[in-house]
């Protein structure tokens, strides 16, 4: 007999919080009124979502570019119904399996029966805006034990429909793995349940039904399984768009696209062995690029390990050195099949393997793991933490007053370094370039005016002597061209060559150092270096030394990672304001077809899922039945069933929570509709000879990198084999 | 600021009408593409040279750059109205001597009988000899005007030549591609140019190879120019801008379209060109820019921000985001500056050219300098 396994649940503190609000608050009145209810949740939507942000501005570290997930709707109908299928499941579980429940804290059981009243405000909780929780969400190693705080409703339903109540078949199982990584459009025109089977089918490969050895239980599990207490599984069952967009972005390395990557199949051999939760966690936040940066995967991944050490188990009649790096690896692979690694994690992994590797045979469990999870919190302090503090502090001290800095994209080093200035009292300007599609450096934008960057441009202006940025400026002007004194500047790429002439200095971030000075980073990187030198600017790279890399690579084609092309194929917030296109009455007619579709904005809930900050598109993308007419099913029957519901239920829900004035909304509208207007490739996909290429990386020539701020000091990018040298001398 | 009504220069009211609808057009943007401006420009000198009132080729020229003048206030950094007031300016210096004589042999014919009939009109004061004098007045005006009439038809006619010229330019271009492409080559360009799209399909009409389209980030022209290239014979592949120094290293050739060409041979195109010469440069690409000879600016590029817009932001950051939008500075230039030493070659309607060659062909299309002081400004 196969047993049922009810995931490892990750949940907010947040979210228990207010399910216990909830619950105090409405478990006496179980029907509410629809408005009512509607109302309520709006509101404490808002409070907890103010209440986030205060959190986030309170984090202070790694930007894991918290997204704030696109609102799902659903019919007031429809939730009752999946409610009331989520009931009849837990009852099911609770009664049929008798077998493992793993819950992954202790403190959550104390919550469990707050949980179970609670299952009409829960679900409909899911209806509302996710919060931005994300942001609040640090990955400190140091707090290893704390508990795992997935934030990410969605990422919530990935874990639950891993395991379905009928586990499929191996064979079936591993039928649909070749789906997955060849054909991505079959996978986007699967339903919900379908993609949680597929997801299922990930877990299922590696974990064929049978009587097996449960690895991966903490000690609370153990304990929560023994005693039999009621499966409390909620099943958040959200709109399909959301799920299948992170599906899609967790598929972004399958993408058939030119020169489509060859990943290794998940987990080989290793029958009987399955992914933790926590790797699967961060494996699919990763994949769904929840987590990017190199600093924030290596940080997650080894702060995910810690946990994976602590709960492993090692089998009967083996020696933890070898089963565990075994069992390591097979996570390892997990990880590598939701996204690539990035050179610093690859590292990073390898060295823990190799730490592993070196631990002493006979060595006991507990000593092993003790030893491991030292380790590895040193490493993270070292390596990471500290270096990365290290760098902003030195880098800091290479602006001057006066200077005009230059940057692309965002990089949390960068950022770092950019706000130590700041404190120390440095007075600079800021142009952020920002590639496409990602808009990352926004991120950064924001970061810097919240740190109040943008205040700058009195001073600029005064002539008091305390900002004489004529002394130092290349160009010895104290303003930008055109007027601009701000702060923070930003601009497209494009406009590189424009404002690099301004640019004293150019501080950027990198992924990886390579072998021969070669300095691999996100794409377009290059292209800053080699404005910068062509202007004769300097370029300083914030790197730590544990993203430096044995490997060389001489172009950026041979090897680098493919982004998801429907990216490529939006463009974001085009103006009416401005002439679109060579013929200028195309504005006009624009304005015309926006003027008229926005009354008919109301029936189309599908573009609500299209948000501003340029994340909107693989929302969109989801929606929208790949390789098909776009227009005509849309417009048929989903749309309005889904508008009547909106219009019915939660649309005030909808709104308020949202927090969305009227105008918000209506530059929403117009952005989704130049979408639609102005996308001419958006039938990519079936135009013969016409394909999108989105490339992640480049390689930038050692060259065009002045210097690089390291915890080891400033090198020239002649010493990166030097560097590495000294590590495999200590490793 | 000029009104019309500062020029006692003769319009009619339907040139005078013209005028201002062109006028306004430019000021609101709504001419966009250097193609369109040049066209339009060119119709309304030919429409000016019709209908205004002019007797020899000064005063003509006089008029010529006084709306010239007034055009270009309206859009200052439109190059292309330069270059097409200059070369209707050069059409008329061609004209000048044809103009001079018909004055010449208008007034030679004209005054010896004026003189004839003068002295016995202010000797006897007959009327016999006034209405000689009338008679023969007319006459030789009417002499005047149709010799006049010719020359007006001829150099309209000269305007149109030009005007058809640069509706084939990019046909004429076009037919040099096959000299230039060739099979399963990789092919990289950038934003919407109507030129590069019918020179890269004319060579796919006999050839098969691969084309690399940049989108061009905040007008996303890219995105058109890849759908119009798409053809059995050209696979076509949209990268955003920031790949291109990553796929440079796989690219054979990089084919541009500019909005203009400077005198040195440097090129005013859509913002972010440069930094694809630049990258083309470092990986030894060759670059090749095809623009029609009307795109040839007479001037230098000494201050190359002006010659530059800025565009409306909210593409980039868009106006919901009131915050951001207040705090920071969003940039968004329509043009890039390119160097000349950035620049292989560049092909117009007669063939290639080096950057380096542009100065003298300048002096062939347009007049010397003393023709091409018109567009400063009076301040």
């Amino acid at each position: 007999m196969s047993k049922q396994q009810s995931p490892g649940r990750a949940e907010t503190t947040a979210e228990i919080e207010e399910t216990a609000a909830a619950s105090s608050s409405s478990a006496n009145q179980p029907v509410v009124d629809a408005a009512a209810a509607s109302k309520e949740l709006a509101k404490k939507a808002k409070e907890e979502r103010r209440r986030l942000k205060e959190l986030e501005l309170k984090a202070k570290g790694i930007d894991i570019s918290g997204k704030a997930p696109a609102a799902k709707k659903k019919t007031k109908s429809q939730q009752r119904a999946i409610q009331e299928q989520q009931r009849a499941e837990k009852q099911n579980k609770a009664g049929g399996s008798g077998g493992l429940q793993h819950r992954d804290t202790a403190g959550a059981s104390g919550v469990a029966s707050g949980r179970e009243s609670r299952s009409e405000i829960g679900s409909q909780h899911s209806a509302t805006p996710a919060t931005a929780a994300g942001a609040s969400h640090k990955n400190t190693p140091v707090n290893m034990n704390s508990r795992v705080a997935l934030e990410d409703k969605r990422m919530h339903l990935y874990l639950h429909l891993d395991f379905p109540p009928h586990p499929p078949s191996s064979a079936s199982a591993l039928s649909l793995i070749p789906t997955l990584s060849t054909n991505s459009s079959a996978v986007a025109e699967r339903g919900t349940g379908d993609s949680g089977a597929l997801a299922a089918g990930i877990e299922n490969a590696s974990h064929p039904p049978g009587p097996q050895v449960v690895v991966g239980l903490s000690r609370e599990e153990y304990v929560s399984a023994s005693t039999g207490e009621p499966a409390t599984v909620t099943v958040s069952h959200g709109a399909s768009g959301p799920v299948e967009a992170r599906l899609r972005d967790a598929l972004a390395p399958f993408n058939s696209g030119p020169g489509q990557r060859k990943i290794a199949k998940p987990t080989g051999g290793m029958v009987g062995i399955e992914i933790h939760p926590q790797i699967k966690e961060v494996g699919l936040r990763m994949g769904s690029m929840d987590i990017t940066g190199s600093n924030a995967r290596a940080e997650s991944v080894l702060a995910a390990f810690v946990k994976v050490i602590k709960d492993y188990v090692s089998p009967p009649l083996t020696v933890i050195n070898r089963s565990l790096i075994q069992y390591v690896s097979t996570q390892i692979n997990f990880l590598v099949h939701q996204r690539p690694m990035c050179v610093g994690m690859g590292n990073v992994i390898r060295w823990l393997k190799n730490e592993i590797s070196k631990l002493p045979a006979e060595i006991k469990d507990e000593d092993a793991k003790r030893t491991l999870i030292t380790l590895i919190g040193d490493y993270v302090q070292e390596r990471i933490t500290a270096a990365g503090k290290f760098i902003a502090d030195a880098g800091a001290q290479k602006v001057q007053d006066g200077d005009v800095i230059l940057t692309f994209g965002a990089s949390s080093t960068v950022q770092r370094l950019l706000i130590a200035a700041h404190y120390m009292g440095r007075r600079f300007r800021v142009i952020v370039i920002d590639p496409r599609p990602q808009a990352e450096g926004l991120g950064l934008v924001r970061k810097l005016v919240e740190q109040g960057f943008s205040d700058l441009s009195p001073e600029l202006e005064s002539t008091d002597g305390l900002f004489t940025i004529d002394q130092h400026g290349v160009h010895g002007k104290g303003r930008g061209r055109n007027g601009m004194n701000g702060g923070v500047t930003y601009a497209p790429i494009t406009a590189l060559s424009f404002l690099m002439r301004e640019a004293s200095k150019v501080f950027l971030g990198a992924e990886a150092f390579l072998a021969n000075g070669a300095m691999l980073a996100r794409s377009g990187t290059a292209m800053v270096a080699l404005a910068a030198h062509s202007y004769h600017v300097p370029v300083i790279v914030a790197c730590e030394t544990y993203k430096f890399s044995e490997r060389i690579q001489l172009d950026a084609v041979v090897n680098n990672e493919l982004g998801v092309p429907d990216m490529l194929m939006y463009k974001p917030g085009i103006s009416d304001s401005q002439p679109v296109g060579p013929q200028g009455d195309k504005t006009l007619a624009y304005m015309e077809y926006s003027a008229y579709a926005r009354d008919r904005y109301s029936a189309r809930p599908r573009w609500n899922n299209y948000s501003l900050s340029m994340k909107g598109p693989v929302s969109d993308t989801a929606n929208a039945p790949l390789g098909k007419d776009k227009g005509k099913d849309k417009d048929k029957g989903k749309d309005k069933g889904k508008g009547k519901g909106k219009d019915k239920g939660s649309r005030g829900a909808a709104a308020a929570a949202a927090g969305s004035d009227s105008s918000a909304m209506a530059a929403e509208t117009k952005a989704a509709l130049s979408l639609k207007n102005n996308c001419p490739l958006s039938d990519w996909r079936t135009t013969h000879n016409l394909r999108l290429l989105n490339l992640t990386q480049d390689v930038t020539p050692p060259e065009f990198v002045t210097v690089i701020v390291t915890e080891v000091g400033m090198i020239p990018t002649t010493s990166v084999p030097v560097v590495l040298r000294e590590y495999r001398n200590q490793m | 600021m000029e009104s019309p009504k500062q020029h006692p220069a003769p319009f009619s009211r339907e040139l005078a009408g013209n005028i201002e609808d062109f006028i306004t057009k430019l000021k609101r943007g709504e001419l966009q593409g250097s193609k369109t401006v040049a066209l339009k420009t060119a119709n309304l000198m030919r429409h000016v040279v019709a209908d205004s009132r002019w007797n020899d080729a000064e005063s003509l020229k006089t008029i010529i750059k006084g709306v010239g003048k007034r055009i270009l206030k309206a859009q200052p950094r439109e190059l292309l109205i330069t270059n097409i007031v200059c070369r209707v300016l050069h059409i008329v210096n061609e004209a000048a001597p044809r103009i001079e004589d018909a004055c010449i042999s208008g007034s030679a014919s004209s005054t010896p009988a004026s003189r004839g009939t003068e002295t016995p009109a202010m000797g006897l004061g007959s009327t016999m000899s006034s209405r000689n004098l009338a008679d023969q007045l007319a006459a030789s005006l009417a002499r005047e005007e149709s010799n006049l009439y010719h020359i007006k038809t001829d150099i309209i006619s000269e305007i149109n030549e030009y005007i058809a010229d640069m509706e084939s330019t990019e046909e004429e271009i076009a037919t040099s591609a096959l000299d230039h492409i060739h099979s399963n080559e990789i092919i990289l360009t950038c934003g919407r140019s109507r030129t590069v799209e019918n020179f890269l399909l004319t060579a796919a009409r006999k050839r098969k190879f691969q084309v690399i389209v940049t989108e061009c980030a905040p007008t996303y022209d890219g995105h058109e120019q890849a759908k119009a290239l798409t053809c059995p014979n050209i696979e076509v592949t949209v990268i955003p801008d920031s790949a291109v120094f990553a796929i440079m290293s796989r690219v054979n050739k990089v084919i541009l379209g500019t909005h203009a060409v400077m005198a040195n041979g440097g090129l005013i195109a859509a913002s972010g060109t440069h930094m694809i010469a630049a990258a083309a440069r470092h990986h030894s690409t060759q670059v090749m820019v095809c623009a029609g000879l009307y795109k040839h600016a007479p001037s230098f590029p000494f201050d190359d921000d002006r010659l530059n817009a800025l565009m409306a932001p909210d593409a980039i950051l868009p106006y919901g985001d009131g915050h951001l939008v207040d705090a920071v500075d969003v940039v968004s230039p329509r043009y890039d500056y390119v160097p000349p030493d950035l620049v292989d070659i560049l092909v117009d309607d007669n063939g290639g050219h080096l950057p380096s060659y542009v100065y003298r062909l300048l002096q062939e299309i347009y007049d010397n300098a003393k023709d091409l002081a018109w567009n400063i400004p009076d301040q």
